[in-house]
């Protein structure tokens, strides 16, 4: 019979066989932890390995039933049994592995790149409005104040509320113009962590 | 006997005669041993048998998560995640000068 068991050194020290056999393990928490353990470091899989096997006790202590009872639904708290070990694996994969780590990387730099665009065409958009409404209730008001004649002062007040549309036209137009290139980026970040890109 | 129901005894072996668990640990831990996917419970078995000092460490840890699931503090939790994410990365380290 024991001979059907993997050996000391391959549980401990990570046998394929173990991992296999521990992917069509019966819980999340486990599956979530297998899922990226075979990208992990030998050194490393023990460690992790003990923080996954704590999460599947306490998973069925009494402690975590209590807090079960307490924080059912809190998101934050959700991470809590046996996955504790899953973001510092995602951490130590990113760490450990170059290419991952790159790909994280470059793919943050886009990410980052597309929240400037955003931030950047907000605040031009506004600027830009503000400084429209102001010329606009500026040239209204010295109008208003002019002693031209009744049609003259018609026609001049028609030119500069088309002249306001066109200006918030155009700032409209910059405005989705950046938001794309801000989409264009997110979606070259999404192509690099999905693997499509480098 | 099945291979489950042999690794499940010679773990409740292991854990009844580890020195450093007290009586209500040792209980603790038999009792929780079904609710632990089998293949957890081997790599808990290795444990017991080539370093029974990884199993002190894991008591201490499990402990550690029930004291902190009972108060409810999230910012302790937040802390032991820290802490646990800086003991693999010193792993990791570990591995890399050897």
């Amino acid at each position: 019979m024991a001979e059907r068991l993997p050996s000391k050194k391959e549980n401990v020290e990570g046998g394929e066989a173990f991992f296999e056999n521990m992917q069509n393990g019966e819980r999340d928490a486990a599956k979530g932890v297998l899922s990226t353990i075979d990208k992990i470091p030998k050194g490393l899989r023990k460690g992790i390995l003990m923080l996954a096997a704590a999460g599947t006790i306490l998973s069925a202590t009494e402690a975590s039933a209590y807090h079960d009872s307490r924080h059912r639904n809190t998101s934050e708290w959700d991470r809590v049994i046996g996955v504790a070990a899953q973001v510092a694996i995602e951490e130590v994969i990113r760490q450990k592995n170059p290419y991952e780590n790159r790909r994280y990387e470059s793919s943050r730099e886009y990410r980052m790149q597309a929240e400037a665009l955003r931030q950047k065409a907000y605040q031009e958009y506004h600027a830009s409005i503000q400084r429209t409404e102001s010329y606009f209730r500026q040239e209204m008001n010295r109008l208003d104040n002019t002693h031209l004649p009744p049609y003259e002062k018609a026609r001049a007040r028609n030119q500069l509320i088309a002249q306001r549309n066109d200006g918030i036209g155009a700032a409209r137009e910059d405005f989705a113009m950046k938001m794309r290139q801000a989409g264009e980026s997110e979606r070259y970040a999404n192509e690099i962590d999905r693997g499509n890109r480098r | 006997m099945v291979p489950e129901e042999e690794i499940k005894e010679k773990l409740i072996s292991a854990i009844s005669a580890y020195e450093d668990f007290s009586d209500a640990e040792k209980a603790s831990w038999i009792k929780t041993l079904d609710a632990v996917p089998v293949d957890y419970q081997v790599f808990l078995l290795g444990l017991f048998e080539t370093s029974p000092e990884d199993i002190l460490k894991l008591n201490e840890n499990i402990k550690a998560k029930q004291e902190i699931l009972e108060s409810g503090d999230e910012a302790a939790w937040k802390e032991l995640l820290e802490k646990e994410k800086k003991e693999l990365e010193e792993l990791a380290a570990k591995g890399e000068e050897k």
